[in-house]
């Protein structure tokens, strides 16, 4: 959750926020979710959650009642001021992975790829077995393992599989935006510096 | 305090007031020897796949043994293993299995029992009162197909931060998450709630053999405040209920000052409040029914317990009550 500054919550739809998603995730929510109330929260970053029609209510409630949701239904992800306008949570990505039953904005990495990830590390070209476009340098691609399992988020170093493929084995891909490993090591989630 | 006393407390390493209560609790000098044998006894850790993520639970224990691990079937939890041996690497909680969430992982079977008793279903407004680290509301979450609602609260800035992980990597929806005490919740929400959970916080006297520190830890005054506080929050979990709602009580706590007496002085106030017969999946233990020359209120006979001598898991207490 977001710390320090005051944490401000609103009720929003998805169409307010359509413009600032990447196309196959705005796509996705649209064909899926497309009356959802979505909850905003906000102080440096802002929080997208999207909330059940029970959800909502709650929310409505504690919220007339002065108080902020730490978290509320399912997590969607932060927005951004500057690029990558959006980063994704690892549940959204995986549930539109397999509802889908498509790849998309992705890199499938080898197991001796993903231990490193796992630690924080950014990922190599030599670990990376799949590619799947789009891939945008700068923006966020979801990092799965070969069992099809979103382990993580990089930011992209290449534009598109055909660059990648260009890069040398040792040179950085992607680096590590988010990873599973962080539910355990229990770093803040605060704002983190973009190298790219 | 009999010689006999102190010399248990002494072999065993405890204060020598808990063995004093303890020999109360259970009337029987051996059954106490026995108790705090067992206490010594390492627990198997328990693995609760997540039906959220996975269709067919084999696919997680396959997983886990081509690793190394070997797993038990827990028969009355169909989604819950013990796990009897271990690789030296990864450890349980550093799987890649563990941190995409097919798993959660608890570190004894008795805290699988009380979402179980409780049983929430997708119709249900559930108020969890003092959730984290979230073993609990995350198997609430499961047994209700994420669906419904799970209002869960936190008091601990760190301690919400964890509850909040585990929920994600869970793949949970289903749940409000708020940073506050448990014992605000009936002013915040009324009898909004049809179900809740309080597993309040305590001196982890069930739990000595995964934290050895609890023989000495807790002062008698310590005990008190604990006791004090339970009684808060069970009368703020009892108002955050209406007409016909169920409260959940649990503690992995042995004491009886944090289970029966503190049942005992809120029911006092609460005539309207019916203890429920338990529908546990394992046979419980009866209650304490008077300590200290106390009488318990009459309600308290159908609250349950579980002791690691005779259920092979932590000492867990459990009552479910119901608003009239």
């Amino acid at each position: 959750m977001l710390d320090g500054a005051e944490v401000r919550c609103r009720e929003s739809s998805l169409r307010e926020i359509l413009g600032e998603l990447p196309q196959h995730i705005a796509e996705y929510l649209t064909r899926k979710y497309a009356r959802a109330t979505l909850l905003l929260c906000s102080n440096k970053i802002t929080e997208v959650f999207m909330l059940s029609e029970v959800i909502a209510g709650v929310v409505g409630r504690v919220v007339t009642q002065g108080l902020t949701p730490y978290s509320a239904g399912f997590y969607l992800g932060r927005l951004r001021k500057s690029k990558p306008r959006f980063i994704p949570s690892i549940n959204l990505l995986q549930e539109m992975f397999r509802e889908t039953r498509e790849l998309i904005n992705a890199f499938v990495v080898a197991d001796e790829g993903l231990k490193p990830f796992l630690y924080g590390g950014d990922i190599l070209r030599k670990s990376v077995v799949g590619c799947y476009e789009p891939v945008r340098k700068g923006e966020v691609v979801a990092v799965l393992g070969t069992d099809k399992i979103v382990y993580g988020l990089g930011l992209s170093r290449v534009e598109g599989c055909e660059e990648l493929k260009s890069r040398k084995d040792l040179e950085e891909v992607a680096s590590n935006v988010f990873d599973v490993g962080w539910y355990i090591r229990g770093e803040a989630r605060g704002e983190r510096k973009y190298k790219g | 305090m009999s010689r006999e006393v102190r010399e248990l407390a002494e072999r065993y390493g405890y204060r020598p007031y808990m063995v004093s209560r303890y020999l109360e609790m259970l009337r029987d000098y051996r059954e106490v020897e026995n108790m705090l044998r067992a206490f010594e006894e390492s627990l198997n850790q328990v693995v609760r796949c997540n039906t959220l993520k996975l269709t067919d639970c084999r696919e997680l224990v396959g997983r886990l043994e081509r690793l190394g691990f070997s797993l038990r079937s827990i028969e009355w939890c169909g989604e819950a293993y013990e796990v009897v041996r271990e690789p030296e690497k990864p450890s349980l909680g550093s799987t890649h299995e563990h941190l995409t969430g097919l798993y959660y992982l608890h570190r004894g079977k008795a805290s699988l029992i009380p979402p179980m008793i409780l049983r929430p279903t997708k119709e249900d407004l559930v108020l969890d009162l003092a959730a984290a680290p979230g073993g609990k509301t995350t198997h609430m979450a499961q047994i209700m197909r994420n669906e419904g609602l799970i209002v869960a609260l936190e008091p601990s800035k760190e301690r919400i931060k964890i509850l909040r992980n585990n929920v994600e990597r869970l793949g949970i929806k289903n749940t409000v998450l708020l940073r506050l005490d448990g014992r605000v919740s009936s002013k915040v929400f009324g009898g909004f709630f049809s179900k809740v959970l309080l597993d309040a916080p305590c001196t982890g006297e069930g739990i000595i053999m995964i934290d050895p520190s609890r023989k000495t830890k807790t002062t008698l005054e310590d005990l008190m405040r604990h006791h004090e506080k339970q009684k808060e929050l069970l009368r703020s979990a009892l108002g955050s209920v209406g007409s016909g709602g169920r409260v959940l009580y649990t503690t992995c706590s042995v004491a009886p000052e944090e289970n029966e007496l503190v049942l005992s002085e809120v029911l006092r106030d609460w005539e309207d409040v019916k203890v429920v017969s338990l529908e546990s999946p394992v046979k419980l233990a009866p209650p304490v029914t008077e300590y200290y020359g106390i009488r318990v209120d009459d309600r308290v006979r159908f609250c349950g317990r579980t002791y690691p001598h005779t259920h092979g898991m932590e000492g867990f207490f459990i009552c479910l009550m119901e608003l009239r």
